[in-house]
């Protein structure tokens, strides 16, 4: 789920939708007479993930050199925004990368354009741990029980970044409860160091409130705020969710943040901290490899944020579209990835592996980023990303989060977010 | 004779009649790319639809909704400050400009000069709105902005704000942005529409002793009335529709604070999924937008009698 640079992600999306006609029918006229097999994903190619797939096919296109392999590298937002009506078309591929949840995955499944798994991992004997296997589950649109319409091959996770010169110039050791961060960061302020960066103005506003939410949080309310099992949460008094509102401006208030952070853009935020100029950020498993080729000056390291949940989950699927052409050859792409081999690979390559061999792995950067999702995995406390369940809740929670931190009107914040996500609950 | 003067007449008709088919291009130009997408954007209004399987025909709902959305008529308040950020100012502010160049400028340092003032002042209307978006975004971010460094650096700190992170300056901020974009169209076309006075008046009443701005008011701008109502006519509408600054800059943010109906539209759409909705929102604005075009277009026929 990266939501960096979502606007120009979504504006390069618009370019690429409007340009689908001329590829697809590119794609569809083919001069050899080769069985054609369209396969698409948007992991770019500076990621671990993209990296892993472009691998994988490249055996692949030696395994079946019948086949006519074209590629295509799709946009997130491309698909987020049309995937539906692309994969309703003749344009359809034989097998794509698809944005878990139920607004996307999910409301494709309950139209009937995703292919039912469940056959294919029965003989290709996946045995998918439920915790994986749930993100590619769907029940009449909704994500986490029923068939199984997509397969996650990684996983992603938010947590701290942290600079170790900082903190051990200061004395600081890593905190393991919310007093002991907030104590950290109340020493890092007193040092005239800024002690958490933070973009305001984007996409950090939405993770920082939920990853404090789902600090104070358990499964159970997980369930019932992600997959609506359970008792209802009421979204505009939840004690989780107006805690972590409170939480976010008390260190706003504190002057932990830089100032007019709500103003601020997250990449810039991230910049900072990789210039050595902030104690701490928070951010996704995407900034690994951002982190780790920009950050020259000092030693940096991870740690989970305090509490009993992590915002994370496993990351996007692959799907079978229903009007694909090839869809034993997809499953068998699809059972590639998940293999040891290819599972290792991600993890060498700086990914997050779902599968992988812990001693396969030798990367130090990947120990590094894996470590610490591997705890989260164990205590089976991933708590997903907070724009899942409904539909544009994503950016409801961003121009509400950058007023809260403008504004500091925390029922404001409650009422409008709130609002949205209990009218935009599926009514049972 | 009487037979002839029939001919003519039915030649005259047939003449019309092989008229018509120049204009089948235009018409099913706009049959299809317009007109057609209007009605089913009507007709999608009256449904409820995610945009994939079948809308659900639910009749008045979503406009009954509409009425009590406080978000819809905040974005059409806001919409209405745009057209003093994209329509008036500008316009106003063009028109001074307009005639200093062209008055003052032209006469005393040249016409390369005033060139090259036309096409500075034009330049940001050329450049693509997301690297507009992306270079104000810079400009105006609050810690490391060029704006704020430069206030900060002659000692005006206190109005280094937290520009677009703050409902209270975040529609202000759009607004400057908006008419630093909208001011070269103006300028430009009352440049030209200048060029086309008569100047044999503003002599006369030079030699009468009429100052610089008696005759700007009473000479100049009575003559440029038709390119006044041309200017505020589109740029108004451009205004009601503003999509592209909001999209790049604030997506509708902090809050509420910059939504405006095109985005609102976009957003139940595409994000929400709620496409019945959205399409009643921009059937709205379109209805809106047509009674304000045939009145302005009224407004201008008036002036031009005027004249």
């Amino acid at each position: 789920m990266k939501l960096i640079n979502k606007k120009a992600v979504r504006v390069l999306a618009v370019a690429i939708a409007a340009g689908l006609a001329t590829t697809s029918t590119i794609s569809a006229a083919p001069a050899a007479s080769k069985k054609v097999f369209n396969i698409w994903w948007y992991s770019k190619d500076n990621t671990p993930n993209g990296q892993t797939w472009a691998v994988a096919l490249a055996e692949f296109k030696k395994k079946h050199p019948e086949l006519d392999v074209k590629f295509e590298l799709k946009t997130f937002e491309g698909l987020n925004n049309a995937g539906a009506q692309i994969l309703n078309s003749n344009a359809a591929p034989d097998i794509t990368e698809y944005n878990k949840g139920n607004g996307t995955a999910g409301l494709a499944s309950k139209a009937g354009l995703l292919t039912d798994l469940t056959s294919y991992s029965a003989k290709y004997k996946w045995n998918l741990p439920s915790s994986v296997a749930l993100y590619g589950q769907y029940d009449k649109g909704l994500m986490g029980t029923g068939k199984l319409y997509g397969v996650p091959t990684y996983g992603e996770y938010v947590s701290v970044f942290y600079n170790k010169d900082i903190f051990a110039k200061n004395g600081v050791a890593i905190p393991t409860t919310m007093d002991a961060l907030e104590a950290a960061m109340a020493k890092f302020k007193a040092a005239g160091v800024i002690p958490m960066e933070m973009g305001g103005a984007g996409y950090q506003t939405v993770h920082n409130v939920y990853a404090l939410a789902v600090s104070k949080a358990n499964q159970t309310w997980i369930n019932s705020f992600q997959l609506f099992k359970g008792k209802p949460i009421d979204a505009t008094t939840d004690a989780n969710i107006k805690w972590a509102a409170q939480t976010l401006l008390k260190w706003k208030t504190a002057g932990y943040f830089e100032p007019n952070v709500s103003g601020v853009q997250p990449d810039d935020a991230v910049a900072e901290f990789q210039a050595g100029k902030a104690a701490m950020v928070i951010g996704g498993s995407w900034l690994d490899g951002s982190m780790q080729t920009k950050i020259s000056t000092f030693s940096y390291g991870k740690f989970l944020v305090p509490g009993t949940l992590t915002v994370g989950s496993a990351g996007n699927l692959l799907v079978i579209p229903t009007k694909s052409k090839n869809k034993d050859l997809a499953a068998e792409f699809i059972n590639m990835t998940l293999s040891k081999k290819y599972q290792n690979y991600l993890g060498n390559a700086g990914g997050l592996p779902l599968f992988a061999d812990p001693e396969a792995i030798a990367n130090p950067a990947s120990i590094l980023t894996a470590t610490p999702f591997g705890v989260a995995v164990k205590k089976n406390a991933l708590a997903m990303y907070p724009d899942w369940p409904v539909p544009g809740y994503y950016d409801i929670l961003l121009s509400n989060g950058t007023s809260l931190l403008s504004s500091g009107d925390v029922d404001a914040y409650m009422k409008a977010t709130g609002n949205f996500y209990n009218s935009g609950r599926p009514k049972a | 004779m009487k037979a002839g003067f029939m001919g003519s007449k039915v030649n005259q008709a047939h003449q019309m009649r092989s008229y018509y088919w120049y204009a089948i291009p235009g018409v099913s130009a706009f049959l299809t790319l317009v007109g057609g997408s209007f009605a089913y954007n009507i007709y999608l209004s009256f449904n409820d639809w995610q945009g994939i399987g079948t809308p659900a025909w639910v009749g008045l709902k979503n406009y009954r909704e509409l009425l009590h959305d406080h978000t819809f008529w905040i974005s059409f308040l806001h919409a209405i400050e745009f057209i003093f950020a994209m329509s008036l100012a500008p316009t106003a502010m063009g028109l001074i400009i307009a005639a200093l160049i062209y008055d003052f400028i032209a006469k005393h340092f040249g016409n390369a000069a005033s060139t090259f003032l036309r096409v500075s002042l034009y330049v940001p209307q050329i450049i693509a709105l997301p690297v507009v978006g992306i270079l104000w975004s810079w400009l105006l971010s609050p810690n490391v902005g060029a704006i704020n460094t430069l206030l900060r650096e002659i000692g005006l700190g206190k109005l280094a704000l937290n520009w677009l992170g703050q409902s209270s300056t975040a529609m202000f901020a759009l607004s400057i942005m908006m008419i630093w974009i909208q001011l070269g169209y103006t300028i430009v076309i009352f440049i030209s529409g200048m060029s086309r006075l008569d100047p044999h008046l503003d002599e006369a009443a030079q030699l009468d002793g009429a100052t610089w701005f008696q005759r700007f008011k009473i000479i100049t701008i009575p003559q440029l009335l038709p390119e006044i109502s041309v200017v505020l006519l589109t740029t108004t509408v451009a205004a009601l529709k503003v999509f592209g600054p909001v999209y790049v800059m604030t997506n509708g943010g902090p809050g509420d604070a910059t939504q405006v109906p095109a985005f609102f539209s976009y957003f139940n759409f595409f994000s929400t999924l709620k496409v019945g909705y959205g399409a009643a929102i921009a059937t709205v604005l379109a209805a809106l937008l047509t009674i304000l075009a045939i009145g302005l277009l009224r407004f201008q026929r008036k002036m031009g009698q005027l004249r």
